[in-house]
């Protein structure tokens, strides 16, 4: 007898600038996707300097397809919006047959840039910040990424999120996980509302 | 290593898809005019064929996969597959910092592939 399903998967954004790869292998048992719903889960609320928007309509967007490939599912928004908004879990309808065991596959791209909109914040040392640096002022917590712009020769290709870490004002400092309090990125996540049968016998 | 043109042709018979028609497609970008393209390819599928040549940073963000060169360990075999809307953006700078001028052209070479 044919029961709902909740499947989800996830994503976790470390590097603000590269997009997420997807590549899921659906259960067996999962024969139909009637619903979606694309949203963020945990962990932006942790980046500093904090954010202060209760709602930002996209911080990200998903590009799906169903089916090994063969079923485009098309591109869908993801919202970021503080725990105690009233969040939108409505499912999108859609109506994809599964074939058994197949993949998900596609890429989230983040969109979630500091300082979240509003003007770039100048480094203490001159100039903007290169995009994909990390730069500090020496006081703890006050990290800028994200914007683009000339400042000096840019040493590296980096840009993890990080909720804190100590350089001097003149550094330019190449992340380096082992020395920095890591940031673990952000969570977004699909949730997939599926018709299945657990004594479905395919293979 | 995989034949690219090979690699491709299997993706899409895995699929079901039967080709119609399909060509090499391709077009420069130089730093003086941003580096930026718009390309439309709805029902059609680009597979980029020389990633390992495009510059550091350079991103290709379409409907069905996006793609950022990082320029490390990228083979030269390495086919990445686009379709729909896809937009095509330099990196603002060169690896060693520089700014990209008019005298920084890349090519980008493309397996163009419409279905029946």
């Amino acid at each position: 007898m044919p029961h709902f399903f909740f499947q989800t998967i996830r994503a976790r954004v470390r590097n603000p600038y590269l997009p997420v790869d997807i590549s899921t292998r659906l259960p067996l048992h999962l024969t139909r996707i009637v619903g979606i719903q694309c949203r963020y889960c945990s962990g932006i609320e942790r980046i500093r300097p904090a954010i202060t928007a209760e709602i930002i309509p996209r911080i990200g967007w998903f590009t799906l397809a169903a089916n090994n490939r063969k079923r485009p599912l098309g591109v869908f928004d993801v919202r970021y919006e503080r725990p105690w908004i009233d969040a939108n879990d409505g499912y999108q309808e859609i109506d994809v047959a599964i074939q058994g065991g197949s993949m998900i596959t596609g890429t989230y791209n983040n969109e979630l840039q500091y300082p979240y909109g509003q003007a770039p914040v100048s480094n203490p040392a001159g100039g903007a910040i290169q995009a994909g640096l990390v730069i500090g002022d020496g006081s703890l917590g006050n990290i800028y990424w994200g914007a683009g712009g000339d400042f000096g020769t840019p040493i590296a290709y980096d840009g993890l999120f990080f909720e804190t870490l100590k350089v001097s004002p003149t550094d330019i400092a190449i992340v380096n996980p082992a020395t920095a309090t890591n940031y673990d990125g952000y969570i977004v996540a699909i949730y997939l509302k599926c018709l299945g049968d657990t004594n479905l016998n395919r293979s | 290593m995989i034949e690219q043109l090979t690699y491709i042709h299997r993706q899409m018979k895995q699929r079901g898809i039967e080709v119609d028609y399909e060509s090499q497609y391709d077009f420069t970008l130089t730093g003086e005019e941003g580096g930026e393209r718009e390309l439309d390819f709805q029902n059609q599928f680009l597979f980029l064929l020389n990633k390992s040549a495009l510059p550091i940073g350079t991103s290709i963000i379409s409907d069905t996969n996006s793609i950022v060169v990082e320029g490390l360990n990228v083979s030269e075999d390495n086919v990445e597959e686009f379709s729909g809307r896809i937009n095509i953006n330099l990196p603002e700078k060169k690896a060693d910092g520089s700014d990209l001028t008019r005298d920084d052209v890349f090519n980008f070479l493309f397996y163009h592939i419409i279905p029946r």
